[in-house]
Protein backbone atom coordinates (compact mmCIF):
# COMPACT_ATOMS: atom_id res chain seq x y z
CA UNK A 1 0.00 0.00 0.00
CA UNK A 2 1.16 3.63 -1.01
CA UNK A 3 2.42 5.49 2.23
CA UNK A 4 1.15 8.46 0.81
CA UNK A 5 -1.91 9.54 0.17
CA UNK A 6 -2.78 11.40 -2.93
CA UNK A 7 -4.21 15.04 -3.18
CA UNK A 8 -5.76 17.32 -5.48
CA UNK A 9 -5.35 21.00 -5.39
CA UNK A 10 -6.86 23.48 -7.33
CA UNK A 11 -5.09 26.79 -8.96
CA UNK A 12 -7.74 28.51 -8.75
CA UNK A 13 -9.15 31.21 -5.32
CA UNK A 14 -8.82 28.49 -3.01
CA UNK A 15 -4.76 27.19 -3.52
CA UNK A 16 -3.15 29.61 -1.03
CA UNK A 17 -6.22 29.70 1.75
CA UNK A 18 -5.50 25.76 1.55
CA UNK A 19 -1.65 26.19 1.87
CA UNK A 20 -1.80 28.41 5.28
CA UNK A 21 -4.45 26.02 6.67
CA UNK A 22 -2.21 23.28 6.39
CA UNK A 23 0.80 25.09 7.46
CA UNK A 24 -1.06 26.11 10.77
CA UNK A 25 -1.84 22.19 11.17
CA UNK A 26 1.74 21.30 11.15
CA UNK A 27 1.51 19.82 7.01
CA UNK A 28 4.00 22.62 5.17
CA UNK A 29 3.33 22.44 1.43
CA UNK A 30 5.78 24.48 -1.24
CA UNK A 31 5.21 24.05 -4.90
CA UNK A 32 8.65 24.87 -6.63
CA UNK A 33 8.12 27.54 -9.23
CA UNK A 34 6.17 25.89 -12.22
CA UNK A 35 5.90 22.70 -10.64
CA UNK A 36 2.62 20.95 -10.25
CA UNK A 37 3.27 18.04 -8.22
CA UNK A 38 4.45 18.57 -4.33
CA UNK A 39 5.25 16.25 -1.24
CA UNK A 40 5.02 17.73 2.39
CA UNK A 41 8.02 16.71 4.03
CA UNK A 42 6.37 14.01 6.61
CA UNK A 43 5.35 12.07 3.61
CA UNK A 44 1.65 12.31 4.45
CA UNK A 45 0.64 13.56 1.47
CA UNK A 46 1.66 13.89 -2.62
CA UNK A 47 -0.10 17.02 -4.00
CA UNK A 48 -1.61 17.54 -7.73
CA UNK A 49 -1.89 21.54 -8.51
CA UNK A 50 -4.81 21.14 -11.06
CA UNK A 51 -7.61 23.18 -13.19
CA UNK A 52 -10.52 23.57 -10.69
CA UNK A 53 -12.81 21.99 -13.15
CA UNK A 54 -10.43 19.22 -13.89
CA UNK A 55 -10.39 18.00 -10.12
CA UNK A 56 -13.28 15.23 -10.13
CA UNK A 57 -11.87 14.24 -13.11
CA UNK A 58 -8.68 13.16 -10.98
CA UNK A 59 -10.45 12.04 -8.78
CA UNK A 60 -13.12 9.95 -10.64
CA UNK A 61 -9.90 8.48 -12.62
CA UNK A 62 -8.43 7.47 -9.29
CA UNK A 63 -5.27 9.95 -10.25
CA UNK A 64 -5.73 11.63 -7.13
CA UNK A 65 -7.83 10.07 -4.56
CA UNK A 66 -8.83 13.22 -2.23
CA UNK A 67 -9.03 16.83 -3.13
CA UNK A 68 -10.31 20.23 -1.88
CA UNK A 69 -12.85 21.91 -3.73
CA UNK A 70 -16.06 23.97 -3.60
CA UNK A 71 -19.86 23.14 -3.84
CA UNK A 72 -20.04 25.02 -7.26
CA UNK A 73 -17.26 22.74 -9.08
CA UNK A 74 -18.88 19.56 -7.24
CA UNK A 75 -22.15 20.54 -8.66
CA UNK A 76 -20.45 20.70 -12.00
CA UNK A 77 -18.64 17.73 -12.41
CA UNK A 78 -18.38 15.79 -9.38
CA UNK A 79 -21.77 15.42 -7.93
CA UNK A 80 -20.41 11.59 -6.98
CA UNK A 81 -17.67 12.22 -4.78
CA UNK A 82 -17.97 11.55 -1.65
CA UNK A 83 -17.85 14.84 1.00
CA UNK A 84 -15.46 13.83 3.83
CA UNK A 85 -15.16 17.27 5.85
CA UNK A 86 -16.22 20.33 5.21
CA UNK A 87 -13.34 23.22 5.96
CA UNK A 88 -13.45 26.32 7.39
CA UNK A 89 -12.57 28.95 5.01
CA UNK A 90 -13.28 29.36 1.36
CA UNK A 91 -16.95 30.27 1.47
CA UNK A 92 -18.43 31.85 -1.10
CA UNK A 93 -21.57 32.58 -2.22
CA UNK A 94 -23.55 31.59 -5.82
CA UNK A 95 -25.57 34.83 -6.87
CA UNK A 96 -27.89 35.94 -10.05
CA UNK A 97 -25.85 39.75 -10.76
CA UNK A 98 -27.11 42.20 -13.44
CA UNK A 99 -26.66 46.04 -14.13
CA UNK A 100 -27.45 48.25 -11.12
CA UNK A 101 -30.56 49.07 -12.50
CA UNK A 102 -32.26 45.79 -13.66
CA UNK A 103 -34.89 43.75 -11.52
CA UNK A 104 -35.40 40.20 -11.93
CA UNK A 105 -38.23 39.90 -13.98
CA UNK A 106 -41.87 38.98 -12.59
CA UNK A 107 -42.13 36.90 -15.97
CA UNK A 108 -40.58 35.65 -18.85
CA UNK A 109 -37.82 34.12 -19.08
CA UNK A 110 -33.99 35.12 -18.34
CA UNK A 111 -31.57 35.23 -20.07
CA UNK A 112 -27.70 34.34 -18.21
CA UNK A 113 -24.67 33.72 -18.55
CA UNK A 114 -22.68 31.60 -16.38
CA UNK A 115 -19.98 29.08 -16.36
CA UNK A 116 -22.29 27.14 -13.54
CA UNK A 117 -24.40 25.97 -16.40
CA UNK A 118 -25.65 23.12 -14.57
CA UNK A 119 -26.54 24.65 -10.83
CA UNK A 120 -27.79 27.13 -12.46
CA UNK A 121 -30.48 25.17 -14.77
CA UNK A 122 -31.28 23.04 -11.77
CA UNK A 123 -31.84 25.91 -9.41
CA UNK A 124 -34.18 28.08 -11.65
CA UNK A 125 -36.20 24.84 -13.44
CA UNK A 126 -36.59 23.43 -9.76
CA UNK A 127 -38.27 26.52 -8.82
CA UNK A 128 -40.00 27.04 -12.16
CA UNK A 129 -38.76 29.77 -13.91
CA UNK A 130 -37.90 29.42 -17.50
CA UNK A 131 -34.14 30.23 -18.26
CA UNK A 132 -32.14 30.76 -21.43
CA UNK A 133 -28.45 29.96 -20.69
CA UNK A 134 -25.19 31.04 -22.38
CA UNK A 135 -22.11 29.52 -21.05
CA UNK A 136 -19.22 31.17 -20.83
CA UNK A 137 -15.95 29.93 -19.38
CA UNK A 138 -14.55 33.40 -17.74
CA UNK A 139 -15.29 36.54 -17.27
CA UNK A 140 -18.74 36.14 -16.88
CA UNK A 141 -19.60 39.72 -15.63
CA UNK A 142 -18.44 41.05 -19.21
CA UNK A 143 -21.97 39.67 -20.84
CA UNK A 144 -24.17 42.48 -19.32
CA UNK A 145 -21.79 44.84 -20.17
CA UNK A 146 -21.23 43.84 -23.53
CA UNK A 147 -24.98 42.99 -23.75
CA UNK A 148 -24.45 39.77 -24.04
CA UNK A 149 -27.04 38.39 -21.50
CA UNK A 150 -28.48 40.76 -18.80
CA UNK A 151 -28.31 38.30 -16.38
CA UNK A 152 -25.09 36.63 -15.20
CA UNK A 153 -25.07 33.62 -12.13
CA UNK A 154 -21.28 33.74 -10.75
CA UNK A 155 -19.34 33.28 -7.27
CA UNK A 156 -19.45 36.64 -5.95
CA UNK A 157 -17.17 37.23 -2.47
CA UNK A 158 -17.04 41.16 -1.91
CA UNK A 159 -18.63 41.89 -4.98
CA UNK A 160 -15.84 44.57 -5.83
CA UNK A 161 -15.56 42.95 -9.00
CA UNK A 162 -19.45 43.27 -9.92
CA UNK A 163 -19.31 46.67 -8.83
CA UNK A 164 -16.80 47.52 -10.98
CA UNK A 165 -18.07 47.09 -14.00
CA UNK A 166 -21.53 48.72 -13.01
CA UNK A 167 -23.41 44.73 -11.65
CA UNK A 168 -25.25 44.55 -8.22
CA UNK A 169 -26.74 41.35 -6.75
CA UNK A 170 -30.18 40.66 -7.46
CA UNK A 171 -30.35 37.38 -5.67
CA UNK A 172 -27.95 35.05 -3.24
CA UNK A 173 -28.92 31.42 -4.31
CA UNK A 174 -26.24 29.39 -2.93
CA UNK A 175 -23.98 29.85 -0.04
CA UNK A 176 -21.24 27.40 -1.39
CA UNK A 177 -18.62 25.54 1.16
CA UNK A 178 -15.37 23.97 0.78
CA UNK A 179 -15.15 20.49 1.32
CA UNK A 180 -12.33 17.70 1.56
CA UNK A 181 -13.29 15.23 -1.24
CA UNK A 182 -13.03 11.53 -2.12
CA UNK A 183 -12.84 9.51 -4.40
CA UNK A 184 -15.28 6.47 -3.03
CA UNK A 185 -13.21 3.77 -3.35
CA UNK A 186 -10.00 5.12 -2.77
CA UNK A 187 -11.72 6.20 0.84
CA UNK A 188 -12.47 3.03 1.61
CA UNK A 189 -9.34 1.45 0.26
CA UNK A 190 -6.81 4.02 2.54
CA UNK A 191 -9.90 4.94 5.11
CA UNK A 192 -7.35 4.34 8.32
CA UNK A 193 -4.77 6.90 6.72
CA UNK A 194 -7.53 9.24 5.30
CA UNK A 195 -9.48 9.22 9.16
CA UNK A 196 -5.69 10.59 10.46
CA UNK A 197 -5.75 13.52 7.96
CA UNK A 198 -9.22 14.36 8.78
CA UNK A 199 -8.56 14.13 12.22
CA UNK A 200 -5.28 16.47 11.61
CA UNK A 201 -7.24 19.02 9.39
CA UNK A 202 -10.45 19.22 11.96
CA UNK A 203 -8.14 20.63 15.05
CA UNK A 204 -6.83 23.88 15.80
CA UNK A 205 -3.85 25.26 15.30
CA UNK A 206 -0.40 23.36 15.87
CA UNK B 1 -20.65 7.61 -44.97
CA UNK B 2 -19.54 8.58 -40.97
CA UNK B 3 -21.40 5.45 -39.59
CA UNK B 4 -18.58 3.04 -41.01
CA UNK B 5 -16.12 4.45 -39.02
CA UNK B 6 -16.97 4.67 -35.59
CA UNK B 7 -19.40 3.37 -33.18
CA UNK B 8 -22.33 4.72 -30.80
CA UNK B 9 -21.09 6.27 -27.77
CA UNK B 10 -20.05 4.25 -24.88
CA UNK B 11 -20.34 1.01 -26.77
CA UNK B 12 -17.21 -1.26 -27.78
CA UNK B 13 -16.16 -4.43 -29.00
CA UNK B 14 -13.36 -6.89 -27.97
CA UNK B 15 -11.02 -8.96 -30.81
CA UNK B 16 -8.28 -11.31 -30.50
CA UNK B 17 -6.71 -11.77 -27.06
CA UNK B 18 -9.41 -8.94 -25.15
CA UNK B 19 -11.84 -11.73 -26.28
CA UNK B 20 -9.85 -14.59 -25.32
CA UNK B 21 -8.95 -12.97 -21.58
CA UNK B 22 -12.75 -12.23 -21.41
CA UNK B 23 -13.86 -15.99 -22.49
CA UNK B 24 -10.91 -17.77 -20.11
CA UNK B 25 -12.24 -15.21 -16.80
CA UNK B 26 -15.27 -16.14 -17.94
CA UNK B 27 -14.53 -20.01 -17.96
CA UNK B 28 -12.78 -19.78 -14.48
CA UNK B 29 -15.73 -18.58 -12.82
CA UNK B 30 -17.69 -20.83 -14.60
CA UNK B 31 -15.94 -23.86 -13.64
CA UNK B 32 -16.04 -22.59 -9.75
CA UNK B 33 -19.73 -21.72 -9.58
CA UNK B 34 -19.99 -24.92 -10.84
CA UNK B 35 -17.76 -26.43 -8.31
CA UNK B 36 -20.18 -24.54 -5.77
CA UNK B 37 -23.09 -26.46 -7.17
CA UNK B 38 -24.97 -23.25 -9.33
CA UNK B 39 -26.34 -23.63 -11.82
CA UNK B 40 -26.11 -21.09 -14.65
CA UNK B 41 -28.71 -19.13 -16.27
CA UNK B 42 -28.90 -16.29 -19.06
CA UNK B 43 -31.71 -13.65 -18.88
CA UNK B 44 -33.20 -11.87 -22.00
CA UNK B 45 -31.27 -8.80 -22.89
CA UNK B 46 -34.52 -6.45 -23.30
CA UNK B 47 -37.62 -6.59 -21.82
CA UNK B 48 -40.64 -4.18 -21.08
CA UNK B 49 -39.49 -0.67 -19.09
CA UNK B 50 -42.58 -0.77 -16.76
CA UNK B 51 -41.42 -4.23 -14.98
CA UNK B 52 -38.79 -1.94 -13.77
CA UNK B 53 -39.79 1.28 -13.65
CA UNK B 54 -39.53 1.05 -9.67
CA UNK B 55 -35.84 0.42 -9.39
CA UNK B 56 -33.97 1.78 -12.41
CA UNK B 57 -32.81 5.41 -13.25
CA UNK B 58 -34.38 6.45 -16.02
CA UNK B 59 -31.69 8.51 -17.03
CA UNK B 60 -29.00 5.29 -16.75
CA UNK B 61 -31.04 2.64 -18.63
CA UNK B 62 -31.52 2.65 -22.86
CA UNK B 63 -35.02 2.85 -23.21
CA UNK B 64 -37.16 2.27 -26.82
CA UNK B 65 -40.22 1.40 -28.13
CA UNK B 66 -40.49 -2.45 -29.90
CA UNK B 67 -42.19 -2.80 -32.91
CA UNK B 68 -45.66 -3.37 -30.71
CA UNK B 69 -45.00 -0.09 -29.55
CA UNK B 70 -44.18 -1.34 -25.90
CA UNK B 71 -41.65 0.88 -23.86
CA UNK B 72 -38.83 -1.50 -23.23
CA UNK B 73 -35.39 -1.33 -21.60
CA UNK B 74 -32.03 -2.65 -22.49
CA UNK B 75 -30.49 -5.29 -19.08
CA UNK B 76 -28.87 -3.27 -17.06
CA UNK B 77 -28.85 -5.26 -13.95
CA UNK B 78 -28.48 -8.97 -14.09
CA UNK B 79 -29.55 -9.62 -11.01
CA UNK B 80 -33.28 -7.53 -11.92
CA UNK B 81 -33.41 -9.85 -14.91
CA UNK B 82 -32.86 -12.69 -13.25
CA UNK B 83 -35.50 -12.26 -10.52
CA UNK B 84 -38.02 -11.41 -13.37
CA UNK B 85 -36.76 -14.76 -15.47
CA UNK B 86 -37.56 -16.80 -12.29
CA UNK B 87 -40.79 -15.38 -11.74
CA UNK B 88 -41.82 -15.76 -15.12
CA UNK B 89 -40.75 -19.79 -15.61
CA UNK B 90 -41.10 -20.90 -11.19
CA UNK B 91 -44.42 -20.45 -9.62
CA UNK B 92 -42.54 -21.95 -6.11
CA UNK B 93 -39.47 -22.17 -4.52
CA UNK B 94 -39.81 -25.83 -3.05
CA UNK B 95 -35.58 -25.80 -1.94
CA UNK B 96 -33.05 -23.76 -2.13
CA UNK B 97 -31.86 -22.65 -5.81
CA UNK B 98 -28.23 -21.25 -6.71
CA UNK B 99 -27.54 -19.87 -9.76
CA UNK B 100 -24.85 -18.16 -11.67
CA UNK B 101 -24.82 -16.07 -14.74
CA UNK B 102 -21.89 -13.87 -16.77
CA UNK B 103 -23.66 -11.16 -19.19
CA UNK B 104 -23.36 -8.15 -21.09
CA UNK B 105 -25.46 -4.98 -19.20
CA UNK B 106 -26.21 -1.93 -21.16
CA UNK B 107 -26.64 1.11 -19.15
CA UNK B 108 -25.97 4.60 -19.70
CA UNK B 109 -22.43 6.18 -17.82
CA UNK B 110 -21.74 10.01 -18.48
CA UNK B 111 -19.42 10.24 -20.78
CA UNK B 112 -16.35 11.51 -19.08
CA UNK B 113 -16.61 8.84 -16.71
CA UNK B 114 -14.16 5.77 -16.86
CA UNK B 115 -16.50 3.25 -17.38
CA UNK B 116 -18.00 3.10 -20.73
CA UNK B 117 -22.06 2.10 -21.07
CA UNK B 118 -21.15 -1.59 -22.10
CA UNK B 119 -20.28 -3.80 -18.60
CA UNK B 120 -19.72 -7.39 -17.95
CA UNK B 121 -21.68 -8.85 -15.20
CA UNK B 122 -21.09 -12.17 -13.35
CA UNK B 123 -22.55 -13.27 -10.12
CA UNK B 124 -24.20 -15.81 -8.28
CA UNK B 125 -27.63 -15.53 -6.49
CA UNK B 126 -28.84 -17.78 -3.78
CA UNK B 127 -32.23 -17.89 -3.87
CA UNK B 128 -34.59 -19.63 -1.05
CA UNK B 129 -32.87 -19.38 2.54
CA UNK B 130 -33.50 -16.58 5.11
CA UNK B 131 -30.70 -14.60 6.39
CA UNK B 132 -27.54 -16.88 7.62
CA UNK B 133 -25.59 -19.25 6.40
CA UNK B 134 -26.66 -18.47 2.84
CA UNK B 135 -25.50 -14.87 3.28
CA UNK B 136 -22.06 -15.96 4.20
CA UNK B 137 -21.64 -18.43 1.99
CA UNK B 138 -22.21 -16.01 -1.35
CA UNK B 139 -19.77 -13.88 0.34
CA UNK B 140 -17.01 -16.51 0.46
CA UNK B 141 -18.00 -16.99 -3.10
CA UNK B 142 -17.17 -13.53 -3.56
CA UNK B 143 -14.00 -13.69 -2.53
CA UNK B 144 -13.05 -17.09 -4.41
CA UNK B 145 -14.30 -15.56 -7.51
CA UNK B 146 -11.92 -12.58 -7.14
CA UNK B 147 -9.13 -14.94 -5.78
CA UNK B 148 -9.87 -17.17 -8.88
CA UNK B 149 -9.00 -14.34 -11.53
CA UNK B 150 -6.08 -13.35 -10.09
CA UNK B 151 -6.75 -10.61 -7.58
CA UNK B 152 -5.61 -11.77 -3.84
CA UNK B 153 -4.89 -7.86 -2.97
CA UNK B 154 -9.07 -7.33 -1.37
CA UNK B 155 -10.65 -5.74 1.02
CA UNK B 156 -14.55 -6.64 1.49
CA UNK B 157 -16.32 -3.84 3.38
CA UNK B 158 -20.07 -5.41 5.07
CA UNK B 159 -22.95 -3.10 6.37
CA UNK B 160 -26.52 -3.22 6.49
CA UNK B 161 -29.70 -2.34 4.96
CA UNK B 162 -31.76 -3.21 7.64
CA UNK B 163 -29.16 -1.61 10.29
CA UNK B 164 -28.93 1.56 8.48
CA UNK B 165 -33.15 1.56 8.02
CA UNK B 166 -33.27 0.97 12.07
CA UNK B 167 -30.90 3.88 13.07
CA UNK B 168 -32.54 6.47 10.34
CA UNK B 169 -36.17 5.41 11.55
CA UNK B 170 -35.00 5.82 15.19
CA UNK B 171 -34.56 9.23 14.63
CA UNK B 172 -37.76 9.63 13.82
CA UNK B 173 -36.44 10.19 9.72
CA UNK B 174 -38.02 8.58 6.90
CA UNK B 175 -36.39 6.08 4.75
CA UNK B 176 -36.47 6.46 0.78
CA UNK B 177 -34.08 6.06 -2.26
CA UNK B 178 -32.89 10.07 -1.81
CA UNK B 179 -31.65 8.96 1.84
CA UNK B 180 -29.62 6.50 0.43
CA UNK B 181 -28.15 8.42 -2.04
CA UNK B 182 -27.34 10.92 0.34
CA UNK B 183 -25.37 8.22 2.34
CA UNK B 184 -23.73 7.13 -0.45
CA UNK B 185 -21.84 10.38 -0.62
CA UNK B 186 -22.43 11.69 2.88
CA UNK B 187 -23.87 15.00 1.64
CA UNK B 188 -27.43 16.56 0.12
CA UNK B 189 -30.47 17.29 1.75
CA UNK B 190 -31.37 14.45 3.18
CA UNK B 191 -28.03 13.64 5.22
CA UNK B 192 -28.19 17.25 6.21
CA UNK B 193 -31.30 16.44 8.11
CA UNK B 194 -29.45 13.40 10.13
CA UNK B 195 -28.54 14.44 13.60
CA UNK B 196 -24.07 14.66 13.59
CA UNK B 197 -24.17 11.59 15.91
CA UNK B 198 -26.09 9.23 12.61
CA UNK B 199 -23.80 11.31 10.01
CA UNK B 200 -20.72 10.12 12.38
CA UNK B 201 -22.22 6.72 12.47
CA UNK B 202 -22.32 6.12 8.25
CA UNK B 203 -18.73 7.16 8.29
CA UNK B 204 -17.39 4.68 10.38
CA UNK B 205 -15.38 1.88 9.05
CA UNK B 206 -13.54 -0.59 11.49
CA UNK B 207 -13.45 -3.16 13.52
CA UNK B 208 -16.49 -5.29 15.00
CA UNK B 209 -15.36 -3.95 19.01
CA UNK B 210 -15.13 0.03 17.24
CA UNK B 211 -18.44 0.11 15.54
CA UNK B 212 -20.42 -1.93 18.73
CA UNK B 213 -18.53 0.86 20.52
CA UNK B 214 -19.60 3.55 17.81
CA UNK B 215 -23.58 1.55 17.80
CA UNK B 216 -23.83 2.83 21.58
CA UNK B 217 -27.26 1.15 22.63
CA UNK B 218 -28.11 -0.12 19.20
CA UNK B 219 -25.18 -2.79 19.24
CA UNK B 220 -27.76 -5.22 20.86
CA UNK B 221 -30.58 -4.62 18.25
CA UNK B 222 -30.55 -7.83 16.28
CA UNK B 223 -29.77 -6.19 12.81
CA UNK B 224 -26.13 -4.95 14.55
CA UNK B 225 -26.29 -8.01 16.06
CA UNK B 226 -26.33 -10.32 12.87
CA UNK B 227 -23.85 -7.87 10.87
CA UNK B 228 -21.46 -8.28 14.01
CA UNK B 229 -21.77 -12.15 14.45
CA UNK B 230 -21.76 -12.13 10.31
CA UNK B 231 -18.20 -10.49 10.57
CA UNK B 232 -17.27 -12.98 13.11
CA UNK B 233 -18.08 -16.07 11.19
CA UNK B 234 -16.98 -15.21 7.77
CA UNK B 235 -13.29 -13.19 9.29
CA UNK B 236 -12.76 -16.96 11.02
CA UNK B 237 -14.08 -18.31 7.35
CA UNK B 238 -10.39 -17.30 6.06
CA UNK B 239 -11.36 -13.82 5.07
CA UNK B 240 -9.00 -12.84 8.61
CA UNK B 241 -8.87 -8.90 7.97
CA UNK B 242 -9.79 -8.57 4.47
CA UNK B 243 -13.22 -8.06 5.92
CA UNK B 244 -14.56 -4.59 7.51
CA UNK B 245 -17.50 -3.53 8.88
CA UNK B 246 -18.58 -0.31 7.20
CA UNK B 247 -21.77 1.45 8.33
CA UNK B 248 -21.59 3.83 5.01
CA UNK B 249 -22.35 0.50 2.99
CA UNK B 250 -25.98 -0.04 2.93
CA UNK B 251 -26.64 -0.72 -0.39
CA UNK B 252 -27.32 2.21 -3.30
CA UNK B 253 -29.79 -0.07 -5.34
CA UNK B 254 -33.14 0.00 -3.35
CA UNK B 255 -34.45 -3.72 -3.92
CA UNK B 256 -31.50 -4.42 -0.76
CA UNK B 257 -32.94 -5.43 2.60
CA UNK B 258 -30.44 -7.04 5.09
CA UNK B 259 -26.80 -7.76 4.81
CA UNK B 260 -24.73 -5.55 1.56
CA UNK B 261 -21.15 -5.91 1.09
CA UNK B 262 -18.22 -3.94 -1.76
CA UNK B 263 -15.32 -5.73 -2.83
CA UNK B 264 -12.12 -3.31 -3.23
CA UNK B 265 -9.50 -3.64 -4.98
CA UNK B 266 -5.86 -1.56 -4.41
CA UNK B 267 -5.55 1.36 -7.44
CA UNK B 268 -9.09 0.96 -8.68
CA UNK B 269 -11.62 3.66 -8.12
CA UNK B 270 -14.45 1.87 -7.90
CA UNK B 271 -15.80 -1.40 -5.95
CA UNK B 272 -15.07 -4.56 -8.07
CA UNK B 273 -17.68 -6.62 -6.71
CA UNK B 274 -21.11 -5.69 -4.94
CA UNK B 275 -24.10 -7.75 -3.24
CA UNK B 276 -26.24 -7.93 -0.57
CA UNK B 277 -29.94 -9.79 0.67
CA UNK B 278 -32.93 -8.83 -1.27
CA UNK B 279 -35.71 -10.35 0.13
CA UNK B 280 -37.98 -8.52 -1.29
CA UNK B 281 -37.75 -8.52 -4.49
CA UNK B 282 -38.70 -12.17 -6.04
CA UNK B 283 -42.10 -11.61 -4.52
CA UNK B 284 -42.38 -8.75 -6.85
CA UNK B 285 -42.14 -10.86 -9.65
CA UNK B 286 -44.70 -13.46 -7.77
CA UNK B 287 -42.59 -16.14 -5.86
CA UNK B 288 -41.81 -15.76 -2.06
CA UNK B 289 -38.57 -16.34 -1.64
CA UNK B 290 -35.60 -14.93 0.33
CA UNK B 291 -32.47 -14.43 -1.83
CA UNK B 292 -28.89 -13.01 -1.60
CA UNK B 293 -26.63 -12.88 -4.33
CA UNK B 294 -23.70 -10.36 -5.56
CA UNK B 295 -22.67 -8.96 -9.01
CA UNK B 296 -18.86 -8.66 -9.53
CA UNK B 297 -17.93 -6.15 -12.66
CA UNK B 298 -15.47 -8.77 -14.84
CA UNK B 299 -14.92 -5.97 -17.39
CA UNK B 300 -13.48 -3.59 -14.31
CA UNK B 301 -11.57 -6.61 -13.57
CA UNK B 302 -9.98 -7.24 -17.12
CA UNK B 303 -8.88 -3.32 -17.05
CA UNK B 304 -7.24 -4.23 -13.83
CA UNK B 305 -5.29 -6.91 -15.86
CA UNK B 306 -3.52 -4.60 -18.07
CA UNK B 307 -3.13 -5.15 -21.96
CA UNK B 308 -3.47 -8.97 -22.40
CA UNK B 309 -0.42 -10.30 -23.89
CA UNK B 310 -0.03 -10.71 -27.21
CA UNK B 311 -1.22 -14.64 -28.05
CA UNK B 312 1.54 -16.93 -30.21
CA UNK B 313 0.66 -17.27 -34.06
CA UNK B 314 -1.05 -21.12 -34.52
CA UNK B 315 1.97 -23.62 -36.01
CA UNK B 316 1.19 -24.38 -39.71
CA UNK B 317 -0.09 -28.21 -40.44
CA UNK B 318 2.77 -29.52 -42.40
CA UNK B 319 2.13 -32.14 -45.37
CA UNK B 320 2.39 -31.30 -50.01
CA UNK B 321 -1.47 -32.04 -50.07
CA UNK B 322 -4.21 -30.19 -48.98
CA UNK B 323 -5.65 -33.64 -47.49
CA UNK B 324 -2.05 -34.15 -46.15
CA UNK B 325 -2.08 -30.93 -43.53
CA UNK B 326 -5.63 -31.87 -42.49
CA UNK B 327 -4.34 -34.99 -41.35
CA UNK B 328 -1.13 -33.59 -39.82
CA UNK B 329 -3.44 -31.10 -38.05
CA UNK B 330 -5.56 -33.35 -36.46
CA UNK B 331 -3.32 -35.72 -34.92
CA UNK B 332 -1.31 -32.55 -33.75
CA UNK B 333 -4.76 -30.98 -32.70
CA UNK B 334 -5.87 -34.16 -30.44
CA UNK B 335 -2.33 -33.67 -28.37
CA UNK B 336 -3.75 -29.67 -27.90
CA UNK B 337 -1.72 -27.92 -30.34
CA UNK B 338 -3.15 -25.05 -32.04
CA UNK B 339 -2.78 -26.20 -36.03
CA UNK B 340 -3.55 -24.11 -38.92
CA UNK B 341 -4.00 -25.73 -42.33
Amino acid sequence: MSRHLTLALSKGRLLDQVLAYASERGIDITFEDRKLIAHDPDGLLKLILVKNADLPTYLRYGIAGLGICGEDVLYEYGDELVRLLELPFGGTTMALAGRSDLQRPKWGPMTIATKFVRFTHDYFHERGVPVRLIKLDGSVELAPVLELAPYIVDLVETGSTLRAHGLRVIEELKKIKVHLVANRAYWKWHYRQIERLIVRLSSADA
Amino acid sequence: MPEMGRLPAGTMGLAFEEAIRRLELRNRLAALFERWGYLPAATPIVDFYDVYREWVNPQHVYRFTDREGDLVVLRSDATLFLARLLGLQLSEISQPLRLWYAEETISHIPSNHPVGDTGFQAGAEYIGLPQGEADWEVIILASEALECLGLQDYRIHLGSRALARVLIEAEGQTWSKDLIRDIHRLSGPCWENLSANLRHQFQCIGEPDQIAQQLGPFASCPEAAFLLQSCDILRSAGLGERLVIDLNEVGLLSYYTGLVFKIYVPGYHEAVVSGGRYDGLLKKFGIEAPSVGFSLQQGLIEVLHGSPEPQAPPAAASGTSWLERLANARRRRAKGERVVL
